[in-house]
């Protein structure tokens, strides 16, 4: 397959903050983060959506990326502050501090056993979690790939981001996926009929603000963003999204 | 940005062109060679008792002189200017101007790629403040500017500044197997055309966080880790980074061919490997499918090895159910430089491509007695030997493997 | 200076639940004899790593090695005659900071 190789996507979830409260209580749930969660209901809807989608694709042909700015960063504060105060090292709380963590609980609850990947890079983390997965299906390492963008809030830390951003840029929290899949996945799920035809995500200070649907919704997550666009504008050719350094820029085409 | 070669079907191949290291060895990838083809040690017990590999600080004051008058330094000042190095960028842009330097690059170009592997960054700069953080502190400057640099990506957009790099970048955080993954991801890069050139790299600095978590896991060994040894108890964390210039053209340069890689997940423990070693084996098989052989074509496997009770032991169910027990030679350096997280895909594949460079097979440092529940041909001291291909594994938290194939090049 | 050994088990079944999040568990239900993995509390090894460290920080007790931890740690009971057995040594009661 070629860098030109079409990827399709079928279908897409946004869980905004929230809608992990009542997952929390669940046995299953007892040690896992809300990073987690969100990221956990946002895959769990996709699949019940695309009945089959475990049964039409091997779990060695379906993939995963996550893209996150900050990762755990509630978790490693506890973990250093529980270290501080009591001399403690919490062996749950390091595990889950990890930014590969969410990759991991999902790969285990879902099954999960393809191309996986974690990858942040501030404010285009989740574009650079839909970039990679392009290359996932482009080389034929899946037929179908979540690419998940996610970040949570944490409430002490506020005041820090405030003092540092004098633009005071909001900042958002949740959890967006988007099920990609490339012609052969397309082939599998024939049940299933595209929304659109992704064709590069580029991202960058240098992207000009373009005739194409723009929103300057702030956050780590172009994926949340990248959804809620499509939501009113389903047959735009390009979403661009503006960054506080920049911004992205979705390319689709016809199916 | 896309450039105009896209559209050819043609696939190209992928050459390593240099290598840079900053190690527990000292600062270049010869420091590193030299102790890894006399099986000598570099882990030291620390202040607190732990076994680290540790850059010296006489290493480190070196990097910080020559960092601050170098060019690089002064392009990322002008970009922030309240900018102060860290060990992560002492090691990482050390790693860097020894791989370019030797590549014959002299700077990153718009179709030019760069993909870093990291899971600690520049903590080393906030773990110590955050650490004291309470909620009434909020506001305190001090906690604000030291949290500036707290996304692992801030690496990333700095060495991209310091290079007036504005092309493709990618930072992969996916814990140990971070850096094989992005010499895959690079592969990819290049063959497709989407870049002609790719710096790929990986850091990785001790810290608190890093050691008092693996501590409470019990994985840290209480001396020099024994990869493969029955008495193996754990793992020695390490600081460090490699990087690899990756270029497709027929350059007088080339060390060794990239021939492709394999990525799979274990689904099966948040930290522990699938003791069948699963994922691990799916990421050889795919490695090795991409790059077009046979299991029975290479000649040594650079493992993972690091010491851990489960993942010697995984790690060897896998080696078996991809290439049999045909006695293929295994060895892991990680007794000499120790385990430096996601770095170490990058640092242990420089060694790999001077293994073929120099047609030698490195040792397996302290191993003592062969767990004998490990059917493995441990090859425990380095010896020349005619070497085509070489396999390069890695495994990490979360159940994330990856594998990469080198080639000699005849030159 | 050792407890009365049923204050010691609410304490230490408190330590668990609390810990491990296990809050839909019957603590009443929980008994010396109540095994910490497979068919009794069903927990996994960073389970039982995150009550060692709750239970050394707590009791001010060591383990010394994975074989020792293996013991100590099978059941609830095995747990309360190691602290038992160990603790006080340097007198002072650590308080919990879980």
């Amino acid at each position: 397959m070629s860098l030109r190789s079409d990827v399709f996507l079928i279908d897409y979830e946004l869980v905004e903050s929230g809608r992990e409260q009542p997952y929390l209580s669940k046995p299953k749930f007892r040690r896992a983060s809300r990073g987690m969660i969100m990221t956990y209901v946002a895959v769990e809807s996709l699949l019940e959506r695309s009945w089959q989608l475990k049964e039409l694709i091997s779990e060695q042909r379906l993939g995963v990326v996550v893209g996150t700015s900050q990762g755990e960063l509630e978790i490693t504060k506890n973990f250093l502050t529980t270290l501080v105060k009591s001399e403690t090292a919490r062996p749950i709380l390091f595990q889950n501090s990890l930014h590969n963590a969410v990759l991991g609980f999902l790969s285990i609850e879902f099954g999960i056993k393809g191309a996986s990947m974690t990858v942040s890079n501030g404010s285009y983390s989740g574009e650079d979690a839909v970039a990679t997965a392009l290359d996932f299906l482009r080389a034929d390492w899946c037929d179908a790939c979540i690419a998940i963008g996610w970040d949570t809030k944490v409430n002490s830390f506020e005041k820090v981001w405030a003092a540092l951003d004098p633009e005071n840029v909001k900042r958002g929290e949740g959890a967006g996926a988007l099920l990609l899949v490339n012609q052969s996945g397309l082939n599998r799920l024939s049940a299933r009929s595209p929304i659109t035809r992704v064709v590069e995500v580029e991202t960058g200070g240098k992207i000009a603000k373009s005739t194409g649907q723009y929103i300057d919704y702030y956050d780590s997550n172009g994926i949340a963003s990248f959804s809620r666009l499509l939501e009113v504008t389903p047959h735009a050719c390009e979403i661009q999204i503006g960054k506080p350094n920049g911004s992205s820029r979705f390319v689709l085409g016809p199916i | 940005m896309i450039s105009s070669n896209l559209n050819s079907n043609q696939e190209n191949e992928v050459y390593v062109t240099g290598v840079g290291v900053v190690a527990p060895s000292g600062i270049g990838s010869d420091c590193l060679w030299r102790r890894a083809l006399s099986n000598q040690t570099c882990i030291r017990a620390g202040e607190d008792n732990q076994f680290v590999g540790r850059v010296s600080a006489d290493n480190l004051a070196e990097l910080s002189n020559r960092i601050i008058e170098s060019e690089q330094w002064s392009r990322l000042r002008s970009s922030d200017l309240d900018i102060a190095p860290s060990p992560a960028h002492l090691m990482a842009f050390a790693a860097m101007s020894e791989a370019m330097t030797q590549a014959g690059w002299s700077h990153l170009g718009p179709d030019d790629g760069l993909i870093l592997a990291t899971t600690t960054g520049l903590v080393t700069g906030w773990e110590s403040e955050l650490g004291h953080f309470l909620n009434e502190q909020a506001d305190d400057p001090k906690l604000a500017d030291c949290m500036r640099y707290q996304g692992l990506g801030c690496i990333l957009q700095h060495l991209a500044a310091s290079q007036n790099f504005s092309g493709q970048t990618r930072l992969i955080t996916t814990a140990c197997a971070a850096a094989t993954q992005a010499l895959i991801l690079a592969h990819q890069w290049i063959r497709s055309g989407r870049v002609k050139r790719c710096l790929v790299g990986g850091v990785e600095v001790l810290s608190n966080l890093t050691i008092r978590g693996f501590d409470s896991f019990q994985l840290l060994s209480d001396g020099v880790c024994k990869p493969f040894d029955q008495n193996r108890n754990g793992i020695n964390l390490a600081e460090g980074a490699g990087f690899l210039c990756l270029e497709s053209d027929a350059s007088p340069n080339r060390l060794a061919k990239l021939c492709g890689g394999g990525i799979a997940a274990d689904g099966y423990h948040m930290t522990a490997p699938d003791p069948q070693g699963s994922g691990c084996a799916s990421a050889m098989s795919l490695a090795l499918k991409h790059a077009g052989i046979d299991a029975d074509m290479i000649d040594w496997i650079h493992a993972h090895g690091t010491g851990s009770p489960h993942n010697d032991v995984s790690e060897a169910a896998a080696i078996l159910k991809v290439f049999g027990d045909r006695g293929i030679a295994v060895s892991s350096t990680k007794a000499i430089h120790g385990h430096m997280l996601a770095a170490s895909g990058a640092v242990e594949s420089v060694l790999c491509v001077m293994a073929l460079v120099n047609q030698v097979m490195l040792g397996t440092a302290k191993i003592e007695t062969q767990d004998p529940t490990i059917n493995l041909e441990v090859n425990r001291d380095s010896c020349d030997r005619s070497m085509n291909y070489i396999l390069k594994s890695t495994l990490g938290f979360g159940g994330s493997n990856g594998a990469v194939v080198f080639s000699r090049v005849t030159r | 200076m050792t407890k009365d050994k049923d204050a010691l088990l609410v304490e230490v079944v408190d330590l668990i639940v609390d810990s491990l999040n296990l809050h839909f568990v019957d603590k009443s239900e929980i008994r010396p004899d109540t095994q910490l993995a497979g068919e009794g509390l069903g927990l996994d090894s960073i389970d039982i790593l995150e009550i060692v460290v709750g239970v050394e920080k707590r009791y001010n007790v060591k383990i010394q090695s994975a074989e020792e931890g293996k013991k100590v740690f099978a059941t609830v009971g095995s747990i309360l005659d190691f602290i038992g057995e160990n603790r006080g040594v340097s007198g002072d009661l650590v308080q919990p900071q879980l």
